[in-house]
């Protein structure tokens, strides 16, 4: 597939401002300009569809690039104005004299008539650009459609601003995997969407939606009829989150996972105790059964930082006993596996592969979904609780 | 309807996947045939790569051919390694698709075979959790449906064990040859199946784009208002395959054109753009309006063939710059043949809305490029403002559905060039739906597939449908069978079919689109 793409940079305007007139101005001009006609000279119709308009804050160039190659990919599929906001590292002299960059590009199929195209605005914040920002989201947004702010890096959660920043868009994207202070932060995301709901702008959690793998084999266990009698009967539930070694702990992805389950199921917290390798949550179900709940962390490689590696539950009713595993495998980690067993025999072994491992899918799936999702809600109200408690030990 | 375990457990609330397949067992007659290997296999592992499938889900794979279990394990892995979509295979998702497959080897005729087939549905119940739920695939030649569907019901497989279990019995085209023979089957398998345990698969209705035709005009106000004999002047339907019969010339020598394509797909599509908006997107609602659509297609008496049908076969030609051969020289095709491989159509819809607006239908094989669409041409305004050299070339608005490649729907209006003159052009607003939808689309058996598990028959043919198609088509082939058939080959591969069919529209004024 041929690539047709122009570029046009603005220089910044008195008193370093964004021009966002400008901008539209040299888009527009673009929009006349581009050439429409492929390699054989064939006129091609350029088309601009869009369903939606994706801010991307990166916090500094590094995730700028790492952000614009993810885009790249996302919008020859899905064509989207795009705003890239990147942020400026104090360290750096001279980032002030950096243009926005406007630019169209389009890719030609062979032998077809329509060229999807998307615009991409380039923008570099001045330092400490916060601020301004709600001042760029708002006119930058395609009128009608749905926007959407990614937050590429540690997001400013206890910073006021934030939450104005957030209310400019539809719904704003996080990654609690990116969090600075991980325990913490997940207070701080719950106190946010508080704040944001009255304004129906939508908090996600790119986490939460890595978890989906880890609920849908869950949840397959129990919707088997012979398995079934095991999900009242749960007594222990081990879950292993890797842990890079210069890094610390991120129970994230395990809170909101047992955030889920104890909201589903109407567990009750009890108590939490340190462990050598994490930390223990006792709960208790509606029957006043105890559930406990071991979060450990294992040396691991940096990518998988703060990922669930596996979740393990044993379950025990009278004379019947069953353990369930479901473990991350495979070549990229992205197969999940379920196997069952009880004392005599295995009971299942079950295997899918699971695209929400990558950073594409995951963003991908966060455009599909417009409304706000009251699992997550209830989950992420629930993880606070438990954050709240194993906070001494896994700061 | 399905019973549903899920609504038992409070985990799946609110997921993604709201319903998830019981477990069950699919059964394939035909399991060292082709179908199995290009399209089944390949589709039921990609459902079980997404996680799509139930846990204990298993296949038996039914054939004559002497095999192992693990023969057949092998022979189906290299059969999804060539064919799925998904490269390359997971070893781990292999691994626990591959231990639900089991091989029983045995003639379709054999009566003392079903009953130790349904022994080993029994232990694959035991031992995978299946609970009686079964799945028939006839993936055999059309010959075999009706034995197959016997055997089975003697040996008491065509009915669920209990209350809590099911039993489906997926068929594949064509449903007959004609009216009569489409009767015939029907009852046969009716002696052992309810209607609504049978799901005919056609699997162009499991496409992306032919249900978002459902969606672009139910789901949508602006389309429907001028979706009417008031608006549109004539609909165009093409489905055009580049490719020959391939491999398959027994059984298209046979078939033709009119049985092959226009009975089940064309007449598909044709009743999904006409049908009246259904109470409900379910099943019986949705499909009760296609038959209405069906029903009310005209009749064509034999002595008006010639005025609403031409006929086509390609000789030799050029595809892609490639010399191919014509029709007569393909393998197992009579040198003589008067098989049709393209046919063009006029059919009228007798109804409130569409009285009197032509529907053309085309399909053939051999010609100069593979699309099929849809296009709605509407009719020219009232009065024309615009005359002269000013709307020169300038073509009526038209709504354009394309199906394959590049599914997506395109507007063509009218607009002003810039400039100090007026000078009108005809601009198209198209809109792909690969491109503002990230998910790569499935496969359209693995969509009716999971359907079928799912007990959803929305996307299947249902006895009256298919009945009500063959109607009209028999007709034609009535009407055929009494006259000399034209001078065959009349049309070079490579070219968009013979002369008879452009004379054919432009009898009314009008021309075919190129695509």
């Amino acid at each position: 597939m041929a690539e047709l793409q122009t570029s046009r940079l603005i220089p910044r305007g008195a008193g370093m401002t964004i021009d966002v007139d400008a901008i539209e101005r040299e888009l527009a001009d673009l929009w006349r300009s581009s050439g429409r006609f492929d390699a054989r000279g064939v006129e091609v119709a350029l088309s601009r569809t869009s369903v939606l308009t994706l801010f991307v804050y990166a916090s500094d160039a590094a995730r700028a690039e790492q952000a614009r190659e993810l885009i790249d990919q996302l919008s020859s599929e899905h064509p989207s104005r795009v705003v890239l906001l990147t942020g400026q590292d104090p360290g750096i002299p001279g980032q002030d004299q950096s243009a926005t960059e406007v630019s169209i590009q389009c890719k030609l199929g062979v032998a077809e008539r329509y060229a999807p195209c998307y615009e991409q605005i380039a923008i570099t914040l001045p330092a400490d650009g916060l601020d301004l920002l709600p001042s760029l989201l708002i006119p930058l947004t395609l009128p009608d459609l749905p926007s959407f702010l990614w937050w590429c890096g540690p997001a400013p959660l206890q910073d006021r601003r934030f939450a104005r920043i957030a209310r400019a868009v539809d719904r704003v994207i996080l990654d609690s995997l990116d969090f600075a202070r991980p325990v913490r932060d997940l207070v701080h995301t719950r106190r946010l969407h508080d704040q944001l709901k009255p304004v129906d702008t939508i908090v996600s959690d790119l986490n939460w939606a890595r978890i989906a793998p880890w609920q849908e084999m869950t949840a397959r266990v129990f919707d088997l009829p012979h398995c079934r009698w095991a999900l009242d009967a749960i007594t222990d539930v081990w879950v292993v989150s890797g842990r890079y070694e210069h890094l610390p702990p991120n129970p994230s992805q395990a809170l909101l996972f047992l955030g889920w389950m104890g909201s589903r199921l109407g567990w009750e917290f009890d108590d939490a105790v340190s462990r050598p390798d994490g930390c223990c949550i006792s709960m208790s179900d509606a029957n006043g059964q105890r559930i406990e709940w071991n979060l450990c962390f294992e040396p691991y490689a940096a990518r998988l930082h703060g990922h669930m590696l596996s979740v393990q539950f044993q379950a025990r009713r009278d004379s019947e006993q069953a353990t369930f595993t479901i473990a991350r495998g495979g070549l990229d980690r992205a197969t999940v596996k379920l196997s069952a067993h009880n004392r005599q025999q295995q009971l299942l072994d079950y295997a899918f592969h699971h695209a929400l491992f990558d950073l594409r899918r995951l963003l991908v799936r966060e455009f599909q979904a417009l409304a706000a999702d009251p699992l997550y809600e209830a989950a992420l109200a629930e993880a606070e609780g438990l954050a709240r408690s194993v906070e001494p030990w896994l700061i | 309807m399905t019973r549903s375990t899920t609504l038992l457990n409070p985990l799946r609330e609110g997921l993604r996947l709201e319903r998830i397949p019981d477990p069950c067992v699919m059964v394939i007659f035909g399991a060292s045939g082709d179908l199995t290997r290009r399209k089944l296999m390949p589709a039921l592992y990609n459902l079980a790569y997404d996680g799509l499938l139930p846990p204990g889900f298993s296949i038996v794979g039914y054939a004559r051919r002497p095999m192992s279990d693990d023969e057949f394990r092998a022979s189906m892995r290299k059969a999804v390694e060539r064919f799925s979509r998904r490269q390359p295979i997971d070893e781990g998702v292999w691994e626990a698709f591959a231990s639900g497959i089991f091989y029983f080897e045995a003639d379709f005729a054999d009566e003392h075979a079903y009953p130790k087939l349904g022994e080993l549905l029994e232990r694959i119940d035991r031992a995978r959790g299946t609970g009686g739920n079964r799945i028939f695939y006839l993936a055999t030649p059309p010959d075999a449906y009706e034995l197959i569907a016997e055997r089975l019901g003697e040996a008491g497989l065509a009915q669920p064990a209990d209350r809590d279990s099911w039993v489906r019995l997926i068929v594949e085209k064509p449903f007959g040859r004609d009216l009569q023979s489409a009767i015939e089957l029907n009852e046969h398998l009716l002696r052992f199946f309810r209607e609504d345990q049978i799901y005919r698969i056609d699997h162009y209705l499991g496409k992306e784009t032919v249900q978002n035709i459902l969606a672009l005009r139910f789901a949508n106000t602006i389309f429907e208002p001028i979706w009417n004999r008031t608006y549109i002047d004539h609909v165009q339907i093409t489905v055009a395959e580049s490719i020959g019969i391939e491999d398959r010339g027994g059984y298209y020598d046979r078939a033709g054109a009119l049985r092959d394509m226009v009975q089940n797909h064309m007449l598909q599509l044709l009743s999904v753009i006409a049908m009246e908006p259904p109470i409900a997107f379910e099943a019986d609602p949705v499909r009760d309006e296609k038959v209405k659509a069906l029903r009310a297609i005209r009749p064509i008496r034999p002595d008006e063939v010639d005025e609403y049908t031409v006929r086509g076969q390609y000789g030799p030609g050029f595809i892609g710059g490639q010399p191919v051969p014509g029709y007569r020289q393909e393998p197992r095709v009579d040198p003589n043949s008067q098989t049709e491989t393209y046919v063009a159509l006029k059919l009228f819809i007798d109804n409130w809305r569409w009285a009197d607006v032509p529907f053309y239908l085309r399909t053939g094989k051999r010609l100069p490029r593979r699309v099929t669409e849809i296009a709605l041409q509407f009719k020219q305004v009232p009065h024309r403002l615009f005359t002269g050299p000013a709307a020169a070339g300038l073509e009526p608005n038209a709504l354009v559905i394309r199906i394959q490649p590049d599914e997506g729907v395109s507007l063509n209006i009218a607009a002003k060039a810039p400039g100090p003159r007026v000078r009108l052009r005809t601009v198209s607003m198209g809109f792909l739906y690969g491109t503002s939808f990230l998910v790569q689309a499935p496969d359209a058996y693995e969509r009716l597939l999971l359907d079928c598990m799912l007990g959803d028959s929305t996307l299947f043919t249902r006895r009256d449908e298919t009945e009500a198609a063959w109607l009209p088509i028999t007709q034609i082939l009535q009407g055929w069978a009494e006259e000399l058939p034209p001078l065959f080959p009349n049309y070079d591969a490579g070219s968009w079919g013979p002369p008879e069919a452009e004379e054919f529209i432009a009898r009314d004024g009008r021309r075919w689109r190129r695509p």
